[in-house]
């Protein structure tokens, strides 16, 4: 049951072009709880339970973060955009109102006009090879 | 017993705490519970410590419109609304209060300080009026956005974009919920 919070979910393309938008679906299976809800039985309140915080980071760099309350519906859906330069790895963060976090992944290969990758880290430039040598 | 036997007593005993360190330790606990009731109040502090979100709710709280409006002016302050800076999406009628989906987009070019800030979404019905706020960057390519929210009865759904420049847009839609839900 407790497994069942911490399921998620991510859908990214695996190719893009320099420069394009590209739309990133994310959902979250989680019974947000809002602090208000009752057992019918026995009357007794849940507490609240719901996912605090969503930060997105490209690379290792933050490049969008949102801050939830209660007022979000359960099993939360989000879509977003964002931009790509140079191909790497995406990474999302949800956590919880505990301060768990859990963590989905996926990479993102962006190619030139020519069909080339563009790498984020590029060896072949002569001032870092000068610099190496 | 002897009366300065009885005092040697006292001398001996060494106590967990210093009488310096109580002092101390009651002046913070003072300021922090005195400083409680201004973020309460809304004298200090951003708005979203209104109706002690922060803290667990364990009761059911009835919605305050007035309070909801006065959370819109502490995040607008008296700045000139921007005209079709933000536009929000969200169906007529809502069968299920449970799962209400929206969605917003703001008119920018994200480069240099034309970008939003912070986007905020409120429902005034609701008894906890904020539901999301959404931080954007130069690197976020647009600032479009979709969502699914709850709501307990039909009310306004009010999106604020603030902009990197101190410029704000808002725009609202009213929706008709038939059943509520419970936040």
């Amino acid at each position: 049951m407790a497994r069942k919070n911490y399921r998620r979910r991510l859908k990214a393309p695996l190719t893009a072009k320099k420069g394009e938008v590209i739309t990133i679906k994310t959902m979250a299976e989680h019974t947000m709880e809002p602090g208000v809800r009752r057992d019918p039985k026995t009357g007794l309140i849940y507490p609240r339970f719901i996912i605090d915080s969503v930060i997105v980071r490209y690379n290792g760099k933050q490049i969008f973060r949102s801050r939830w309350y209660s007022g979000v519906s359960e099993n939360p859906y989000m879509s977003f955009k964002i931009k790509v330069e140079e191909s790497g790895l995406l990474e999302i963060e949800w956590i919880d109102d505990y301060k768990q976090s859990t963590f989905k992944r996926s990479v993102i290969n962006v190619l030139d006009n020519n069909g080339n990758e563009i790498f984020p880290i590029r060896l072949s430039e002569p001032s870092q090879s000068e610099n190496l040598q | 017993m002897n009366k300065q036997t009885y005092f040697k007593k006292f001398k001996n005993i060494k106590y967990p705490i210093s009488r310096r360190g109580l002092l101390i330790s009651f002046m913070f606990y003072s300021f922090f519970h005195f400083s409680r009731k201004l973020y309460a109040n809304g004298e200090i502090g951003g708005p979203f410590r209104d109706r002690f979100q922060s803290f667990r709710q364990t009761f059911r709280v009835e919605p305050n419109p007035e309070e909801a409006k006065r959370i819109i002016n502490n995040i607008i302050k008296g700045r000139d609304k921007r005209n079709n800076l933000i536009l929000l999406n969200a169906p007529d009628i809502a069968e299920n209060g449970n799962v209400v989906p929206i969605n917003f987009s703001v008119n920018c070019s994200m480069n240099g300080n034309d970008y939003p800030k912070v986007v905020h979404i409120l429902v005034l019905d609701n008894p906890f009026p904020e539901i999301a706020k959404f931080f954007f960057s130069n690197q976020s390519g647009s600032a479009d956005l979709a969502i699914r929210i709850r709501m307990r009865q039909s009310s306004e759904v009010v999106a604020i974009a603030e902009m990197a420049d101190g410029t704000v847009g808002e725009d609202r839609f009213f929706v008709d919920v038939t059943i509520g839900a419970c936040s």
